[in-house]
């Protein structure tokens, strides 16, 4: 048994190669009439943050993303729970980060910025 | 392989990170006006940082969480946007500093304006961060920066009454016609000066990216004191330089350029090109590394990928930060505000928010999730707790005490 709020929410996502892929932010319950609720995925990036601090700061959290990443209307990403291997200091996945997109912002901060610097791609 | 590397991370944490703008105005700016009656702050500053660095350092290999990891899985992320924003801006404004002193040493040596200096330095930074590996960025600003010790040589040929020093060092005896809250905000200023939180971010981050492990502990222990005292040797110095010179004919080391003055006299040239070398590379070296702190604070509280090692293309948004937060550092740099000043309120600050990052770091330091057999032990809570202590009483007076001070002016 381990409480969801002290081990699991704000931990870093490894994902199966061990690589960084975004803290826990959120975490979606599955509610259903007459049943139990259930965690069914665990949210990150792309604005997750910004939606717990109010809708004035989302929308300003949202025009910085889009000038930052471009016109993207990446919406937050969800790990389905049964993606979750193991849980210690970090939450591990048994996915590619790239393949979960959760390395979406990051590439795209590539993109549009950073590669175009000089010697980047060295 | 690996060991003394660590060490020379101690050393460049020691020399870029403890001796570097804070140092050189505060402590002329203490010598010059009070002797050696704030010679006690160098004792706790020293042993204040001696204790953080050593608990992060000890969470960064026990866990493998860096600072901010910690910072946020702890406290959680709303009540967490308050150390990170204290410690974004705090940075910010010691980036400002640092790229003044090494603009103003170019002054110096030119005749020309440090505010036209002063994007060059900032683009020198990037340049450095955007091609070099950790290992070049630590040695070469350790090396150089090693010039400062022109302070203890001076120091010493200047023959203060060494049974004097050590006695005001426990015992102060403030010189008359003082204001008392004028002299408790500058002992918060030298305070925030020894323990710049940054030094604790960059020393946390470099253990995780130099991939320490349990056989370091001990390493990491002996780093953090053998670094951090050696840091506070030269502070000594520098406060017994200005108290020999300046104090005795009521002067002050009013300007960056002033500071120099008593080596020059003392040593002649030896002392001027000592100054020159020592100053550029200090403040570059801690330049460098708030820079990266910077980056590494933000990405580890968001979960991007970081680390002085990737290159750009591995971690992007890493690189984004820090390239960032240089220009946000220009701009706020070119517009002439007072450099001087502006170190004496930064290291004020930097002292006023230290509780918020230590307080949560103390907690997970005594998780035995996250720390196994190197959780704190007696000795550390104690020592910990004692700081805490400290540092918020530091917190509760600073604002007070700027006021009462005329802001910091007295």
């Amino acid at each position: 048994m381990m409480p969801l709020g002290h081990d699991v929410l704000d931990k870093e996502i490894l994902d199966r190669d061990g690589f960084k892929g975004g803290k826990v932010d959120d975490l979606l319950l599955e509610l259903r009439e007459g049943e139990r609720p259930v965690v069914r995925a665990i949210l990150t990036q792309h604005g997750v943050l910004a939606a717990l601090l109010g809708e004035r700061t989302a929308r300003l959290a949202a025009r910085l993303r889009r000038a930052v990443l471009g016109s993207d209307d990446a919406r937050p990403i969800a790990i389905g729970w049964e993606h979750v291997t193991r849980i210690d200091v970090a939450i591990h996945i048994d996915l590619d980060r790239a393949q979960a997109g959760l390395s979406r912002s990051e590439r795209a901060v590539w993109d549009r910025w950073i590669s175009h610097l000089p010697w980047a791609h060295r | 392989m690996g060991k003394l590397s660590s060490l020379a991370l101690g050393v460049v944490t020691a020399v870029g990170g403890f001796i570097d703008m804070g140092e050189l105005v505060t402590c002329s700016q203490a010598g010059a006006r009070y002797r050696y009656a704030l010679l006690w702050t160098i004792v706790v500053g020293t042993l204040g940082i001696i204790v953080y660095s050593d608990t992060a350092g000890r969470v960064a290999i026990a866990s493998g969480r860096s600072l901010f990891d910690v910072i946020r899985e702890r406290l959680g992320f709303r009540l967490a946007l308050l150390p990170l924003a204290g410690a974004l801006l705090v940075n910010v404004l010691t980036l400002v500093i640092e790229l003044a002193g090494m603009a103003l040493v170019l002054q110096i040596l030119t005749h020309l304006s440090y505010l036209w200096w002063y994007p060059l330095v900032a683009l020198l930074i990037a340049a450095v961060l955007w091609f070099a590996s950790f290992d070049f960025v630590e040695n070469s600003a350790s090396l150089l920066g090693l010039s400062i010790l022109i302070f203890v040589v001076c120091a010493l040929k200047l023959a203060p009454p060494w049974g004097e020093v050590a006695r005001q060092a426990v015992l102060p005896q403030i010189p008359g016609g003082q204001g008392l809250a004028a002299y408790g905000f500058a002992a918060v200023s030298l305070i925030g000066a020894f323990m710049t939180p940054f030094e604790t971010y960059f020393y946390s981050s470099g253990a995780i990216e130099e991939r320490w492990d349990g056989g370091d502990i001990v390493i990491n222990r002996v780093t953090a004191t053998l670094g951090m005292g050696f840091g506070a040797l030269i502070a000594v110095a520098m406060m017994v330089v200005a108290a020999q010179t300046f104090f005795p004919h009521g002067l002050q080391a009013g300007s960056f350029g002033g500071i120099r003055v008593p080596l020059v006299a003392t040593l002649g040239d030896l002392g001027l090109v000592g100054f020159l070398l020592g100053a550029f590379f200090c403040t570059a070296g801690a330049a460098l590394e708030v820079s990266l702190s910077t980056a590494y604070g933000a990405c580890q509280f968001f979960g991007w990928d970081w680390g002085q090692s990737h290159k750009p293309k591995d971690a992007p948004v890493f690189t984004l930060w820090y390239l960032v937060v240089l220009l946000v550092a220009v701009a706020i740099g070119v517009t002439g505000i007072d450099p001087i000043k502006l170190t004496i309120y930064t290291t004020a600050l930097a002292a006023f928010s230290l509780p918020f990052t230590f307080a949560p770091l103390l907690i997970v330091a005594n998780d035995e999730r996250y720390m196994g057999e190197q959780r704190n032990g007696a000795l550390a809570n104690v020592a910990g707790i004692f700081f805490l202590i400290v540092l918020t009483l530091v917190t509760l007076v600073t604002l007070p005490l700027f006021v009462l001070s005329g802001f910091g002016g007295g």
